[in-house]
């Protein structure tokens, strides 16, 4: 697992938006306006009031160029979607929206909703902001981040436009990780110690069963260079064992004792955090994955990443699964 | 660019030039670390070199100082070692019945800190105290750095046993990190076939003063940052606050040494106000440590990268 | 896992695990309009709005109700003003309760427009004092415009107009304080409208010159009751004419199609009255077909704009041979409209200057005296008729009779003294002095007591012209009455006693007389102080008067444009426009194509304004497109400095220019003192840059 995994992550910066499609429609104060102004008309037709019909039609000529207004102040918006730091499964994640005023023009009473979250901001002209966008997480893996609309009744309030925004893209620029919900407390049967004393039979990196071969990488020791078969010209190749690292317990997919996948996916969840918290050194083993022992926050979220989008096992053929 | 600057402070830039031509000759194919080296003195900051052993580290150092006039000084930091070792002493003297201070290796204009890694926190710190305030304290009393004062400290990142890694709240008082690197073939041929360096290192001559080079530094403070610049700093560092994997974006203080590197890096091109470009070129060196310790350089590059072309830029 | 294509195997396990999203296209859901507590600030203004609407109905509802809405208004601007909550519903209920007793004892209906406007003010002041959400103050503001709305059922004028219009931009301003609360301040609003209200002022005019007006009304107008207006009544005894003499109320605007004729054949035709019993002359109720005597008449034809009368009668220039208002013209050639005028109009009439005006013979009560009439009167008759075997003709007794008026020293005067008794007596032998009406009288009944067939017609002489509008200003002052005689075998003619007796009065008008220009011996009738009389004459007075013409002329065209603009005005104006057929749909049409129009103007308005700021941004980005339509890749992330090496290198034929954009631009946007005039420099720079694709190596 190498880092360019993980610069992924910065954002999506080419998510501007046209704001082309800007649907719009009267409000329920635009439909009494619009009540009033024909009750204004028959009367004005009634009494063949001159002023009166002029009077009626600035209305309408005021609702008309409201509706340009309006339109015009959710136009030429850039829009750019980042998704929040992973969360757990069920838990409020927090994305973030930055707008982007490009045609030179002050916007007010803008609204963004999308998840669970609604809230007012202006712009100035040609200035930007960020926004939160809150919403709730649902199963692991990579979530689709909310829909979102821009929504705005301003300048009179007779107009509701709104546009709505479609995030698209590669997941791990416009998608939510969502880590496995951790099993409860209680429902892990294994202590530290026996967890410990469990894997330590692999905890020794070269005492550990050979698993086999792979391409070197720059994190792996000298000591792991399969020299012999790094002499025949195909390159620097690094043995891997079953337990890795020099250090610390093993948690590994086998060890759970649910047998249905995602709950074994919680119970590693919660190992891992409980492993983190007590500041062990770990390794994790998900099926036709390992990561090497290590601690610290980074190596926390590339386990918990590897869980989130842990396929499973049950699902795959055989030829997929080296 | 047009630059209207008066006739004496153009000599100073122009032998600044110089003696960035001078270093060239000495250090080959590195003409960007150079260039970044001398950002990072006129911006008053401290620098710190990742690299392998005999890359020329000291070699930069040591003729950085020479051209520019400065005093310079090596400490060669082992595990052992005290912070008195670095700053200084207070002695007993007893013809003048009291104490008196004698100044530690740190003293001088440029100070190379070699292996900082290797030294015990404590005795990092203590350097590292002396950088950020610009001055140390013994015994209650407190003596001031000379001016300019320019630290460059080395550490070798794949060398960790036995070593103390700089703590990451620590990594934020170095302005850049730079790694040298291998030259390229071409250079290194020149290099063996050219005379030796240390040779050639004595051979220098001062193209400045300390005090043009104080000069210098209020000079480039003086670079016009327009408010669209100052507007794109602070994209870049909100941008990489919206790094989702990364636990703290950059802090205030990154913001403000990118604007001040890339003001000295404007007057190191000769023109009187910063453009992206500028800011560009130094944030590799300035952001990478900040956001991704424990990553190889070419990690960080990457990643840093990554950050410069995600936000747009007029 | 074992090469180190490994990872990618797992980026395909991921990509496989992506959830499916559906992108279909669905009809887009409007989410529901955000709304926001208002801040007490637009509150304020939005109930502060209200007073000015409800000031504009002060003069034609109840007192009582003026201070009950006042008072509500009052009410809740305190209570915002302290924060205090609204009144509970009970206290509203009781409230609207009263309210509703209270005007259903004043009117005793809800209809028509002063009880349906009452009821109006009424829930308006209510609302006011329950507004306190958004909803209630955008609700709020809504009614405020239909209660200004209402006002002008009731009032036309100008002023009326100025402060019902302001109003509305209030209602807006308010809209905009309540929708982006605390974005705007006050002022900011009120900008804003008034940019939005410019922009819709062309719609508004063009669907008012084009929404097809119609004849009549819908439901008709229920209540309205006639208002009491001075002007000419059915009925003329001494006096009453020159009651009128000083009322400088409009009584009718002209605007002559041709020339204007002379001042002396101004004679508007109104009444015709030939009853007379001693002392008022009336009506009868005899219809016959007149029809202009003369061979070669001169027709004039001419628009006029009547204000209300509540009468039913037209004034028309002597003699009417067409109207386009109202019924034909009657056998007195008069014209009548079949409802009383209780607004002002505006129609088409033309006239003929003949001498004569030819019916059948005139009835026998033509030649009727008044009951006990003095012997002196018909002597002083038949000595003006002579020998009746002299045969004399009807034209040379009136001359006769003109002649005595002139001689003897009869005075005419704006103030005459009273007549007890028998007014025709009195004036002949006694007083000698008169207005029009009492020589008018005179010279009927002498004409009678000659036997000759004579009767009384009322209605206006002269008008004062207008150079600034071009029109006829005739105002009740301008209020006459004259004669006409039967002169056998020819017809009706026209006798002015007044002309004769003053013929400045005829010649110049009433208003010249009573400037005192010619007439200096009325100015004690008439009572002018010293001021007064410098104010009528003099260069200040002309540029009174000038003034007086220029908004008198604003008021006509105002009048004409507003409040007369109906189904006739619209049809002239279509057809002045050069339509052939301004039917409904013809109208409906165009108004249709001129929303769509003004759709895609406005649009584009818009745009400009936005264009209008200009920033150099704006030319780079345009740059920028331009560089990626030739074909180089352009990165969000680059600066302008290397962009434009690049691109300068890309495209050498273009390099200087490619330079000269990115040198002004950096100047521009990141240097220390940016140099104005670089902007068109730079507005230049990129609207000459050109790079062709082909030339593209």
């Amino acid at each position: 697992m190498t880092t360019a995994d993980s610069l992924d992550d910065i954002g999506n910066p080419a998510l501007g938006t046209d704001s082309r499609k800007v649907y719009i429609l009267p409000t329920r104060f635009g439909m009494l306006y619009a009540g009033a102004i024909l009750m204004m008309l028959l009367v004005s037709v009634n009494y063949n009031n001159g002023l009166g019909h002029l009077f009626t039609f600035m209305l309408v000529a005021i609702g008309i160029v409201a509706m340009h207004y309006t339109q015009r102040n959710l136009v030429g918006l850039s829009v750019s979607i980042h998704p929040g730091k992973p969360v757990f499964s069920g838990d409020m994640a927090q994305g973030s929206v930055r707008v982007h005023e490009t045609r030179h023009r002050s916007r007010y009473a803008l609204w963004l909703r999308g998840g669970d979250s609604q809230s007012r901001f202006d712009l100035p002209a040609d200035g930007h902001t960020r926004i939160e966008l809150n919403f709730k997480t649902g199963s692991r893996g990579w979530q689709p981040l909310p829909e979102i609309y821009f929504v705005s009744i301003f300048p009179v309030g007779l107009l509701c436009a709104w546009s709505k925004r479609l995030v698209q893209g590669p997941d791990n620029e416009v998608s939510q990780l969502v880590y496995p919900r951790p099993a409860a407390v209680w429902s892990s049967p294994i202590s530290f110690d026996s967890q410990a004393h469990g894997a330590g039979n692999g905890s020794h990196a070269d005492d550990g069963d050979f698993r086999g071969l792979r391409g070197h990488r720059k994190e792996d020791p000298p000591s792991r260079i399969h020299w012999r078969n790094s002499a025949r010209g195909s390159g620097l190749v690094s043995k891997q064992f079953e337990g890795t690292g020099s250090a610390g317990i093993c948690l590994d997919y086998a060890d759970t004792r649910n047998t249905d996948h995602e709950s074994r996916l919680s119970e590693l969840c919660r190992w891992i955090l409980d492993a983190d918290s007590a500041g062990t050194s770990y390794a994790l083993r998900l099926p036709g994955l390992s990561i090497a022992a290590d601690q610290g926050g980074r190596h926390r979220a590339r386990c918990l990443k590897a869980l989130a989008l842990c396929p499973d096992p049950a699902n795959i053929t055989q030829d997929d699964n080296p | 660019m047009v630059n209207v600057l008066a006739d004496r402070q153009r000599s100073a830039l122009s032998r600044l030039a110089d003696a960035e031509s001078l270093i060239n000759e000495l250090i080959l194919g590195k003409q960007e670390v150079v260039r970044l080296c001398l950002t990072c003195i006129l911006a008053r900051g401290h620098l710190l070199i990742e690299d392998h052993p005999g890359v020329g580290k000291t070699t930069l150092a040591h003729s950085l100082a020479r051209v520019l006039g400065l005093a310079f000084n090596r400490i060669q930091f082992t595990s052992d070692m005290l912070p008195a070792d670095v700053i200084g002493v207070s002695v007993y003297d007893s013809e003048r019945a009291g104490f008196k201070f004698h100044q530690g290796p740190l003293f001088k204009e440029v100070v190379l800190a070699d292996e900082i890694n290797r030294a015990s926190p404590r005795a990092q710190s203590a350097l590292l105290e002396a950088m950020e305030e610009h001055q140390v304290s013994v015994d209650g009393h407190s003596y001031d750095l000379p001016t300019p004062f320019f630290v460059i400290a080395t550490q070798n990142p794949h060398e960790q046993s036995g070593t103390f890694p700089l703590p990451e709240s620590q990594l934020d008082r170095f302005m850049m990190t730079l790694s040298i690197g291998f030259p390229s073939r071409v250079f290194e041929q020149a290099l063996l076939k050219g005379d030796d360096r240390t040779t050639l290192l004595r051979e220098l001559e001062a193209v400045l003063d300390a005090n043009e080079v104080i000069e210098l530094q209020r000079q480039a403070e003086g670079v016009f940052a327009s408010d669209a610049l100052t507007g794109y700093v602070l994209d870049l560092v909100e941008a990489s606050r919206n790094l989702t994997w990364i636990d703290n974006g950059l802090s205030p203080r990154a913001g403000l040494a990118l604007l001040r590197a890339a003001r000295a890096f404007t007057l190191l091109d000769n023109r009187d106000a910063v453009l992206p470009e500028d800011v560009q070129a130094v944030a590799p060196a300035i952001i990478g440590h900040r956001l991704a310790q424990g990553l190889a350089s070419a990690e960080r590059d990457a990643l840093t990268r990554r950050l410069i072309e995600s936000v747009a830029v007029d | 896992m074992s090469t180190p294509g490994g990872h990618k195997t797992h980026d395909r396990v991921e990509s496989e695990f992506r959830p499916v999203k559906p992108r279909r296209w669905q009809f887009p859901q409007p989410p529901s309009a955000p709304l926001e507590a208002p801040t007490r600030a637009a509150l304020a203004t939005t109930v502060m709005t209200v007073p000015l609407a409800l000031g504009l109905h002060v003069m034609y509802q109840p007192l009582w109700l003026g201070v009950v809405v006042m008072t509500l208004v009052a009410v809740r601007l305190i209570t915002l003003a302290r924060g205090l909550l609204v009144p509970g519903k009970l206290l509203r209920w009781i409230l609207t309760l009263a309210m509703l007793v209270l005007l259903l004892t004043e009117y005793r209906t809800i209809f028509g427009r002063t009880a349906g406007s009452a009821m109006l003010i009424a829930f308006t002041a209510l609302k006011v004092i329950e507004t306190d959400s958004l909803r209630d103050a955008m609700f709020l503001n809504i009614l405020t415009a239909i209660v200004v709305l209402a006002a002008f059922l009731f009032d036309q004028s100008p002023s009326t107009a100025a402060i019902g219009f302001f109003c509305l931009a209030l209602v807006i301003s308010n809209f905009v304080l309540l929708v982006a609360p605390g974005s705007f301040t006050i002022k900011g609003a009120m900008l804003l409208t008034s940019r939005i209200i410019l922009h819709g002022i062309p719609l508004a005019i063009v669907a008012y010159v084009l929404f097809p007006r119609i004849e009549g009304s819908l439901w008709g107008m229920a209540d309205d009751k006639p208002r009491a207006i001075s002007g000419l009544s059915e009925q003329v005894a001494p006096g009453s004419i020159s009651e009128l003499s000083l009322n400088d109320a409009v009584a009718f605007r002209v605007e002559f199609n041709q020339d204007r004729p002379h001042h002396d054949q101004l004679y508007w035709r109104t009444l015709v009255l030939d009853r007379f019993d001693g002392r008022t002359w009336s009506r009868a109720e005899r219809r016959h077909e007149v029809f202009p005597a003369d061979t070669n008449p001169k027709l004039v034809a001419y628009d006029m704009t009547l204000e209300a009368t509540d009468k039913t009668w037209l004034p028309l220039l002597e003699t009417p041979v067409s109207v386009s208002i109202g019924n034909p013209l009657s056998n007195l050639a008069l014209g009548e409209t079949r409802q009383p005028i209780r607004e002002r109009i505006r129609f088409k009439a033309a006239s003929v200057t003949a001498r004569y005006m030819a019916t059948g013979p005139p009835d026998d009560h033509l030649t009727d005296l008044y009951p006990g009439i003095n012997k002196k009167i018909i002597a002083l008759a038949q000595d003006l008729a002579g020998d009746p075997a002299d045969n004399p003709n009807a034209e040379m007794i009136a001359a006769r009779a003109l002649e005595l008026f002139t001689q003897s020293p009869f005075r005419y005067s704006l103030q005459p003294p009273l007549l007890d008794g028998e007014p025709v007596y009195q004036f002949l032998f006694n007083t000698r002095n008169g207005y029009c009406e009492h020589y008018a009288s005179a010279f009927a009944t002498l004409m009678r007591a000659a036997g000759i067939p004579a009767r009384l017609v009322v209605g206006y002489q002269g008008g004062e012209y207008n150079p600034t509008g071009d029109y006829t200003i005739v105002r009740q002052s301008n209020a006459h009455a004259w004669a006409e005689i039967w002169v056998d075998g020819r017809g009706w003619r026209r006798i002015d006693p007044t002309a004769a007796v003053a013929p400045e009065r005829v010649e110049i008008g009433v208003d010249a007389l009573r400037r005192g220009d010619s007439l200096a011996g009325f100015n004690s009738g008439f009572g002018t102080s010293g001021i007064r009389n410098m104010l009528r004459s003099g260069w200040l007075g002309d540029n009174l008067r000038r003034i007086r013409h220029l908004s008198d002329a604003f008021v006509y065209q105002w009048n004409n444009w507003v409040m007369a603009y109906g189904p006739q005005r619209q049809q002239q104006l279509m057809k002045r426009l050069g339509v052939a057929t301004p039917d409904w749909p013809w109208l409906v049409m165009t108004l249709t194509a001129a929303f769509a129009v003004f759709m895609i103007a406005t649009y584009l308005l818009l745009s400009a304004t936005s264009r209008q700021a200009e920033t150099p941004l704006k030319h780079y980005r345009r740059f920028k497109s331009k560089l990626a339509r030739a074909g180089i890749r352009v990165m969000p992330s680059e600066g302008p400095l290397s962009l434009s090496k690049r691109a300068a290198e890309a495209l050498p034929d273009h390099a200087e220019t490619i330079e000269t954009i990115g040198k002004t631009y950096i100047c521009l946007r990141y240097s220390r003192s940016p140099n104005e005039m670089g902007l068109i420099g730079l507005r230049r720079a990129v609207a000459g840059f050109k790079p062709d694709r082909g030339k593209f190596r």
